[in-house]
């Protein structure tokens, strides 16, 4: 059975490149375009990893995934790994995302065959 | 206002928009994304101190190109993050990813290409080492790179 990826991003061109690269390497894919719209899709989907940009307009990536976490708590769904990826990150937002201790926390532009590795070793844990 | 620092594998320059830099609309305008991949492109070679070397030799643009995504406006501070590629003996590429700080809206990506020539622009020369070690921590694979340049 494929693995589930929830894609968040609301840049769409990396959105369309990760998007592709991920189903080319056998994973099923929502993309969203905003933290809402993956709240929306984590409240009704299981996913197997979740892969979020930090800074998107209203509802930034590091909240995203604290609700989405907050529903998964409150749900029979097992925890779920997190990717954060981000053009640039202040020293507060590097603060706040190390707290997070996610899987895995990328710089754009990442190096793709980095970012599957990520996604790989994110998957297996 | 200029910034610039190495960090992770990227050199980063930054430069935040003054209202000279833009045109009736208000916005940057095209010409001056150019201006800044070769300001970024002199941050990064001014760690390459060999007075001796435009005596001898000169690095050529041999091709540049810009892809534009977004506006930017007086005041927004640009990240140009800068990347090496294709580092060989004479010749290199610098790849330029330009991103709003804070927002980190894509704003433009650029590519520039670079050969090292001798003074009359004749004969192929060897990039100097001190050049290439300014080089080296920030290169990557074009190809498997996030973002097309």
């Amino acid at each position: 059975m494929k693995k589930k990826i929830l894609l968040i991003d609301d840049e769409e061109i990396v959105l369309k490149s990760i998007a592709k690269l991920l189903i080319r390497e056998g994973y099923e894919v929502i993309a969203c375009r905003s933290g809402t719209e993956a709240i929306d899709q984590a409240k009704s989907e299981a996913v197997d990893l979740i892969v979020c940009d930090v800074r998107m307009p209203q509802l930034n990536g590091i909240e995203t995934v604290r609700r989405i976490r907050d529903l998964i708590k409150s749900s029979t769904k097992k925890p779920t790994p997190e990717i954060l990826i981000t053009g640039y990150a202040d020293q507060m937002a590097n603060r706040e995302i190390e707290s997070l201790q996610v899987a895995e926390y990328l710089y754009k532009p990442f190096d793709l065959r980095d970012f599957l590795g990520a996604v790989k070793k994110a998957l297996k844990t | 206002m200029e910034y610039f620092a190495y960090s992770q594998k990227e050199f980063v320059y930054k430069y935040v928009v003054m209202l000279s830099d833009t045109d009736q609309f208000k916005h940057m305008s095209f010409a001056n994304y150019l201006k800044l991949m070769f300001l970024a492109t002199d941050a990064i070679l001014q760690g390459f101190t060999d007075v001796t070397f435009l005596s001898q030799k000169r690095i050529r643009l041999a091709h540049s190109r810009m892809k534009f995504k977004r506006q930017s406006v007086a005041g927004d501070s640009i990240l140009v993050k800068v990347n090496s590629s294709n580092l060989g003996k004479n010749s290199f590429t610098l790849l330029y990813t330009f991103l709003t700080e804070g927002s980190a809206d894509l704003v433009a990506l650029g590519r520039q290409a670079f050969e090292c020539v001798g003074l009359v622009g004749k004969t192929s020369e060897e990039i100097p080492q001190p050049m290439r070690s300014l080089l080296d921590p920030i290169a990557v694979k074009e190809e498997h790179l996030l973002y097309s340049y």
